[in-house]
């Protein structure tokens, strides 16, 4: 309607005609997502425009393109809207009394501005459609190549021969065990059909999705029999491409279960017994050994394998290996001693003394000097390879074999965290200490053994609204105790919670993008999960690794993530400690402090590393801080640390709140999260519920 | 090892998209999204689907017109659910996003509205998630709407939709792709247990009661295409409905559902060649 502008002079009897003609060339025309009021309340603004540009003299043609622009940003873009609009213009205007040459230079401006306005929307949506194409192409990329990479495995690994076929018998590929059931590389087989290979033409021809006997002919001319089972390889369509046949070499058959006993109990690679020989082996000799008798087990891994293997290739990475189970197996050659390979880079040397034990030390110095002998091999590169060594030492009657070997490799992921080339006894004070703690000794070891172990997760939430923002991830004891601090201050004396840190970590992976999605709405990039470490995991050496293959595993960006690593640790430079929080925030990894005492070096830590939060742990030692007098010292002590903290750029979070009260008291500290008994306990996965939605501003 | 190539398959594009798409995209085979921004003026879409619009456009001449009658429709009837107190709404077959989407729509006429929208298609999945990106309260489950099990157990869609409150089912223009051998009747039926008494259901689908003719040309010309159509009747479509009540005028062709009159009803409202309803659940 004309009353919605002021009148212009001059086109006032024409105006609302021209309005309606332009909006039926627009309804027409064009799909514009908007009530036919607010279209027309659009049109005569950009008629005002035009009316205006006629004006002035010259004619302003800046304007003109204005109004081009906004008809794209209007979506009036129908194939004949523009074409359309400027017939209904020209006539318009000219026939409200507008000079014809000012009239057409503005509406070829508005040409030229509409077309270039065209033009941009359409490169930026090309743009976005080549985004969208290649995030589509990754993601199914990526889906392939997974399917691809498991089916190469499958095929060069299987011990089964496998030959892809044309459907006519052709070889297409073949894999190694192919060859050599046949005796023949794999580029003989090129080109030729596997028919040419069995030995008697006038069997039957193969079912599809039967397995069957024959004999293959052998490049020496031996026959051998075999199980052959042919199956199709369909494309999307469902039509057969290929044919799929596994061969099976039965005389392979019966001498792989000759073979089947030493196999299973020895290392291939090295010959020396493997893990499982290994354990069962310690528990006959613990039952052999008397009383009194000592038994010792070393637990050693080499530094930096995966260096060799990378550097020097994995012959070179097998030679090592090989060697140092040659020299570790002459090292004990005069004693009772049972050498194994039990795992990639890991050996275990079990001891049964007979007599006086030798100091551990003098074991272990012995064991180093042999191993760091450079392997000069063929001669050509000399490599000396260090360990890092684990070793536990009782009497039958004080533990068990699994509980010996567990010791024995806790003791070596200390060492581990202390740097290359250590070593650490298993810390039988330690382990004394536990005993008189009770049953909660053996409760947290034996529910590790046991697999009884399950993580527990606990609300974090944002003190301004209370709304739960994140979890923390907490080992959770199988029985329901209130001494969960004590067990894990013992794990950490036991050097149990080494391996305790990656499994809380790997467990929680399966949860993490259900935080992720579950928080994401109300928390705005912020991390979804908390996970804070101990000292000993704090300097773990393989720290990065673990937090880097959890956020690939729960395909999740690193930022999901908070970890709080030891205060004293970093401080004071403890094993990897501080490499840790540097790479895990130069990955993106959320990282925060705990166990922060205020101290100026600590607080200077928070801006070295940009440490994104300070979680506070109970400063007021059980005290309620909200009961205490606002000037007592503590409570002023706190207020200077939390500023201080937030000073050096990162925010604070407290445990243990205990309520509501105490929650708000530590708000109007300026602290930004809390978690304790007044938000939730630890509880499984499944307790834990979306936040509620941020209602209507 | 790039299996999945174009080269390999011995795909040759037209010039014009080579310089801009990436390596290795299968341009080959139309998709209906992209057709359907192609009708609405959008340019997310490649010659192949240009080629196929063109003769859509060809079988039926007003091609263009009802694609905007649809998306007129989807809008107004998205108004309209508002209007009854619906905010959350479930957009069934959404596409390649074009003008005038479903959470610009409810969100500008209430900023907390909320949308889950659904497609089956890679391509669609990607782009909608980049443009949702920045938007808490709109997602995208990549699912296929004629299985609604997976659709309305997805994590995306429990968070973000409340199944005790009314939801707006919205399917419009989509199941002229679901063959009748997927039992669209069951498909409605189990979305529609899913939600409370007061949700709505607002459908949309190509007929061949209003222009016979150019639709069985167009039935032709899509049995290329990767999603061929299937018309139904008018006593096919209201069969869908079964358990919501059909508001007034009941199942009509887009342009006469509610049209803003002398704007979005077009010249004549029997060749807007899709007819279309809306629902409330008894």
């Amino acid at each position: 309607m004309s009353d919605a502008q002021p009148a212009q002079e001059g086109d006032q009897p024409d105006r609302p005609s021209l309005v309606r003609a332009w909006l039926r060339v627009v309804a027409a025309t064009a799909y514009v997502p908007r009530r036919s009021t607010e279209v027309r309340a659009v049109l005569e603004s950009l008629l005002d425009r035009l009316v205006d540009a006629l004006a002035t003299e010259p004619v302003d043609t800046a304007a003109g393109q204005r109004v081009g622009e906004l008809m794209v940003e209007g979506a009036f873009t129908g194939e004949a809207t523009l074409d359309g609009s400027l017939d209904v213009l020209a006539d318009g205007l000219a026939g409200a009394g507008h000079q014809v040459r000012p009239v057409a230079r503005l509406l070829a401006a508005v040409a030229a501005g509409y077309a270039a306005a065209l033009r941009r929307r359409t490169l930026a949506q090309q743009e976005n459609m080549k985004l969208a194409l290649l995030t589509a192409k990754q993601r199914a990329e990526r889906d392939r190549r997974a399917t691809e990479s498991r089916f190469r495995e499958v095929f060069t690994a299987s011990a089964v021969g496998i030959a892809i076929t044309e459907l006519d018998g052709t070889f297409v590929e073949t894999n190694p065990a192919l060859s050599t059931i046949l005796g023949r590389p794999s580029e003989d087989l090129r080109d030729r059909t596997l028919a040419d290979f069995i030995a008697d033409d006038d069997e039957p021809p193969l079912v599809v999705g039967e397995a069957d006997r024959r004999r293959v002919v052998r490049a020496n001319g031996d026959t051998a029999w075999v199980y052959l089972s042919t199956s199709m390889l369909r494309d999307d369509n469902g039509v057969a491409r290929y044919r799929v046949t596994m061969v099976q070499d039965l005389s392979e058959l019966q001498l792989l279960g000759n073979q089947l006993s030493h196999q299973s109990l020895h290392d291939a690679l090295t010959g020396l017994a493997n893990r499982v020989h290994f354990t069962s082996r310690l528990e006959s000799l613990h039952a052999q050994t008397p009383a009194d008798g000592a038994l010792t087990v070393l637990c050693l891994d080499l530094d930096a394998f995966a260096l060799v293997n990378t550097t020097y290739g994995h012959a070179t990475g097998d030679r090592v290996l090989r060697t140092v189970a040659n020299r570790l197996t002459s090292a004990f050659a005069g004693s009772n001693a049972l050498v194994a390979r039990v795992g990639g880079d890991e050996f275990a040397v079990l001891v049964a003394h007979d007599g006086a034990a030798p100091p551990v030390a003098a074991m272990v110095a012995r064991l180093d000097a042999e191993l760091t002998e450079p392997d000069y091999g063929d001669g050509r590169i000399g490599l000396a390879v260090s360990t890092s060594t684990g070793v536990a030492r009782c009497t039958p009657s004080d533990c068990s074999g699994p509980e010996l070997f567990r010791a024995a490799d806790a003791a070596l992921r200390y060492a581990k965290s202390l740097g290359r080339r250590q070593w650490a006894e298993f810390d039988t004070h330690a382990d004394r200490e536990a005993r008189r703690v009770g049953t909660l000794a053996t409760e947290l070891p034996a529910a590790w053994e046991n697999g009884e172990l399950r993580v527990a997760y606990q609300p974090v939430v944002r003190l301004s609204d209370l709304a739960p923002v994140r979890v923390r991830a907490l080992v959770h004891l199988p029985t329901d105790r209130d001494d969960v601090d004590a067990a894990t201050r013992l794990a950490e004396l036991t050097g149990l919670s080494v391996p305790l840190g990656p499994w809380l970590l790997e467990q929680s992976a399966e949860h993490l993008p259900r935080w992720r999605s579950l928080f994401e709405p109300v928390t705005d990039g912020e991390p979804a999960q908390r996970v804070l470490l101990s000292p000993l995991q704090t300097a773990d050496t393989d720290l990065v690794g673990t937090v880097t293959k959890l956020l690939d595993r729960a395909c999740v960006p690193p930022g999901s993530l908070e970890v709080g690593l030891d205060t004293q640790s970093v401080l004071v430079g403890r094993g990897d400690a501080q490499d840790n929080l540097r790479t895990l925030g130069d990955i993106g990894v959320a990282t925060a402090l705990h166990g922060f005492t205020g101290g100026p070096r600590e607080v200077s830590l928070v801006e070295r590393f940009g440490v994104r939060t300070v979680v506070l742990d109970d400063p007021f030692e059980g005290w309620r801080p909200d009961w205490m007098p606002r000037d007592a010292i503590p409570v002023r002590a706190t207020q200077r640390m939390v500023e201080s903290i937030t000073f050096a750029g990162a925010a604070v979070g407290v445990l243990g709140v205990r309520d509501h009260a105490e929650a708000r008291w530590w708000a109007d500290q300026g602290v930004r999260t809390a978690e304790g008994l007044a938000f939730g306990a630890p509880g499984p996965a499944a307790d834990i519920t979306a936040p509620t939605r941020p209602t209507a501003n | 090892m790039d299996r999945a190539g174009g080269q390999e398959l011995g795909i040759s594009r037209p010039d014009d998209v080579t310089t801009w798409v990436p390596d290795g995209i299968d341009l080959d085979r139309p998709s209906a999204a992209r057709l359907y921004d192609y009708l609405l003026g959008g340019a997310h879409n490649f010659a192949h689907d240009r080629e196929l619009a063109e003769r859509f456009i060809k079988a039926q001449p007003n091609g263009r017109e009802i694609a905007r009658h649809n998306r007129s429709f989807l809008r107004r009837s998205v108004l309209f659910m508002i209007e009854h107190g619906v905010r959350q709404f479930l957009d069934l077959g959404s596409g390649i996003p074009t003008v005038g989407n479903v959470h610009e729509i409810a969100q500008s006429a209430d900023p907390t509205s909320r949308v889950v929208y659904v497609d089956y298609e890679e391509v669609a999945y990607a782009h909608s998630t980049m443009m949702l990106a920045d938007n808490p309260l709109a997602t995208i489950v990549q699912a296929d709407l004629t299985r609604p099990h997976d659709i309305l157990t997805a994590p995306q869609t429990r968070e973000l939709l409340d199944f005790d409150q009314p939801v707006g089912l919205l399917m419009a223009g989509v199941f002229h792709f679901v063959a009748p051998a997927k039992d669209p009747a069951r498909i409605v039926a189990e979305y529609r247990d899913a939600v409370v008494p007061g949700s709505w259901l607002a459908f949309s689908q190509f007929t061949r009661d209003l222009m016979p003719a150019e639709m069985d040309r167009v039935v032709e010309v899509m049995k290329s295409s990767r999603d061929p159509m299937y018309p139904r009747s008018h006593a096919e479509i209201t069969a869908l409905f079964a358990g919501f009540d059909l508001v007034e005028p009941g199942v009509v062709s887009t342009a006469r559902w509610h049209p803003d009159a002398g704007f979005d009803d077009g010249d004549d409202p029997d060749r807007a060649g899709i007819y279309a309803g809306v629902g409330r659940k008894r």
